[in-house]
């Protein structure tokens, strides 16, 4: 909203400089809650700060401070609202890290995820914990969102698979979105669906978690969880034994036009259940689906 | 030693870099483990004067006997969990404390310095990962060590659920203060040996590039050019206010442990603070820890899916009241009395 070539650059001088105020403040435990709220309440208008988190001196040390002094709250359930509050700002910053181009591998070499797994591995419903666990969902995503082969073998390395399926299982609907978004991310890598269908335990605890979140949007409909859903479904039947496995495992709400409505205004994900159908059925199956109401609906 | 703890190794424990070996297997043969569990052991002192026995139970079997039973549990629980908690705890810690020391203490010369902010940071990421990963399944191993040996010793009642459950909530946190404090040691021990050859490699590269320590010419180039003068690590010794940071893996962590430090704690603080835990089951950590080899995966991945709903509630809602109210007498019992009004309902 800043007009004028000379007050925009000054701004932007302003910003740069506010930036690595913040930055220099959150090595001073006195200063840090107010930087960490600050910075990441800007982090989207501060260019390149990821580079200067790592690369400054100590940030990335106080960041990790946050993050473990924490973990005595996690079990007894006795995280605060603040302190949650606190600990996600950290994260955001750390999603920061992990998005930028220049940062993402260091941030992997140094390991940093996995200090977030013992958030993820958390089953408390109250506020604070649920906003922990998908801040800390959002730092995942955003090193998968960018298609790297290295971050998914990464990830495969780790326990991510089991802690998303949980969170799967047991999270708010936005949890259990970007959750099933970082699964479908690890799927649609070679590696990934590979080590995914490698044994049938892996693939049915994938398989009965989507099943069960099926299940459970038809009570609680959303289009957006649905949709990340279906497009695992469709990347498993990429795999033939995967394929055959869902012959008798895909739930029947998908083949039935139980979700005909929640679908009504996205077709790339109708799209995505019939060539699902097809692919499970080899045919057959949508066939029969076409004389019910899916077509009729799609022909419109 | 270390030819006598191969025989031993741990099968659950695993490979020293694992990334290192591509097919997960064959090095562990001719490389010594710094994770087997006798050396591992050797670490732990004698929880013996930690143990007390709550008077709730006194009507049921005599001090002595249960004194014996839960200290024969934790023995069991802790052998069966330490191997795999610790050599994932240790190798996390130890691969972020290299990075980030690295590129922090890039200019600093002196490696006294250095050392003592690695041995600060992998202390506490290592104790603090062990002690939140351990708890789930050491409470676990725990209850069923005590089921099994109150069930061959004389100690028959309905409520060997109730006396189960009094004596791991009492006694759960000692446990983990145990094995987060061995991950602490085991981290700082081998810390100095994986940082060394990587700050000897970055000398040797400056110095054949001409300068000793210092070469003004990183500034300009590289991963600082875009760092501003203030937040840059400095040339030669970092400023007091810059090495708080590292110091304050210290005080932030540990700020509220016990003032009791005792026997159990050798050198540095003795991590009995922490009070966190995660459910994931222990076995997971015996093929998946840090980057190791996927191939092993296969089961661990999926099991802890089955068995999300544990009904711990009940007991982890008691078993806030710290881990410093085990070694005071006075407020041990406190927990284990809730426990045992939920236990009736």
């Amino acid at each position: 909203a800043v007009s004028g070539g000379a007050t925009t650059q000054a701004t932007k001088d302003r910003k740069i400089a506010s930036a690595e105020q913040l930055v220099l403040d959150l090595c001073d435990p006195e200063l840090r809650e107010n930087a960490l709220l600050d910075l990441s309440k800007k982090r989207e208008i501060f260019q390149d700060l990821a580079p200067l988190l790592w690369n400054s001196y100590g940030t990335i040390a106080a960041l990790l401070q946050e993050i473990v002094s924490i973990y005595p709250a996690l079990s007894p359930p006795t995280l605060s609202p603040a302190a949650s509050n606190r600990v996600c700002n950290a994260l955001a910053l750390l999603q920061c890290v992990a998005s930028h181009p220049d940062t993402r591998i260091l941030f992997l070499n140094a390991h940093i995820p996995l200090y977030l797994y013992p958030f993820l591995n958390t089953t408390n419903k109250t506020r604070p914990f649920e906003y922990l666990r998908l801040t800390s969902l959002g730092v995942i995503g955003a090193l998968v969102k960018v298609d790297d082969t290295e971050v998914i073998s990464f990830l495969l390395q780790t326990e991510i698979i089991p802690l998303c399926l949980r969170t799967m299982e047991m999270g708010s609907e936005l949890s259990k979105t970007v959750a099933t978004f970082i699964v479908q991310k690890i799927l649609l890598d070679d590696i990934g669906l590979q080590y995914i269908c490698a044994t049938a335990e892996r693939f049915f605890a994938v398989g009965s978690v989507l099943a069960n979140m099926v299940v459970s949007l038809a009570e609680q409909p959303s289009t957006r969880l649905l949709k990340h859903i279906i497009r695992c479904y469709l990347r498993l039947s990429d795999n033939p034994r995967a394929c055959g496995a869902l012959r008798t495992c895909l739930p029947e709400m998908l083949r039935d036009g139980t979700f005909n409505n929640c679908l009504r205004d996205d077709a790339a994900t109708r799209r995505w259940l019939q060539q699902l159908l097809h692919n499970v059925s080899g045919g057959a199956l949508v066939a029969s689906l076409q004389a019910g109401g899916l077509d009729h609906m799609m022909a419109s | 030693l270390a030819s006598n703890t191969m025989v031993e190794y741990d099968k659950a424990g695993g490979l020293i870099e694992p990334e290192l070996i591509p097919s997960g297997q064959g090095l562990s043969q001719v490389t010594p483990s710094p994770f087997s569990l006798t050396q591992l052991l050797t670490i732990i002192p004698n929880s013996d004067s930690y143990i007390n026995i709550n008077p709730k139970l006194s009507s049921i079997g005599s001090q002595l006997q249960f004194h014996r039973i839960i200290q024969a549990a934790m023995d069991r629980a802790i052998k069966e969990i330490l191997s795999p908690v610790i050599q994932r705890s240790v190798t996390i810690a130890g691969r972020t404390t290299k990075e980030l020391v690295l590129k922090d203490y890039a200019m600093e010369s002196d490696d006294g310095i250095i050392s003592r902010a690695a041995h600060l940071m992998v202390g506490t990421l290592a104790g603090s990962l062990a002690h939140v990963t351990c708890k789930e399944p050491l409470r676990a191993a725990l209850s069923s060590h005590l089921r099994s040996l109150l069930q061959s010793s004389n100690i028959t009642s309905e409520r060997t659920e109730q006396i189960i459950q009094i004596l791991t909530t009492d006694h759960l946190d000692l446990g983990c203060a145990l094995i987060e404090n061995v991950a602490s040691q085991k981290a700082v021990e081998l810390i100095d040996g994986e940082i060394g050859p990587s700050f000897a490699a970055l000398r040797k590269q400056r110095e054949t590039s001409g300068s000793a320590y210092y070469d003004a010419g990183i500034y300009a180039q590289g991963p600082f050019a875009r760092v501003p003068e203030a937040l840059r690590p400095k040339p030669g010794r970092l400023s007091l206010a810059q090495q708080r940071v590292y110091n304050d893996f210290i005080k932030n962590i540990w700020q509220n442990q016990s003032s009791q430090n005792s026997s159990a704690v050798p050198s540095g603080p003795p991590g009995l603070a922490g009070n966190s835990s995660s459910q994931i089951p222990a076995h997971i950590y015996a093929s998946s820890s840090a980057p190791l080899n996927s191939s092993a995966c296969s089961t661990s991945q999926v099991a802890p899916f089955r068995s999300v709903a544990e009904p711990l509630d009940m007991i982890a809602e008691e078993s806030d009241h710290g881990s410093a109210q085990l070694l005071s007498a006075s407020q041990t019992h406190i927990g284990a009395d809730d426990v045992i009004q939920h236990g009736g309902k």
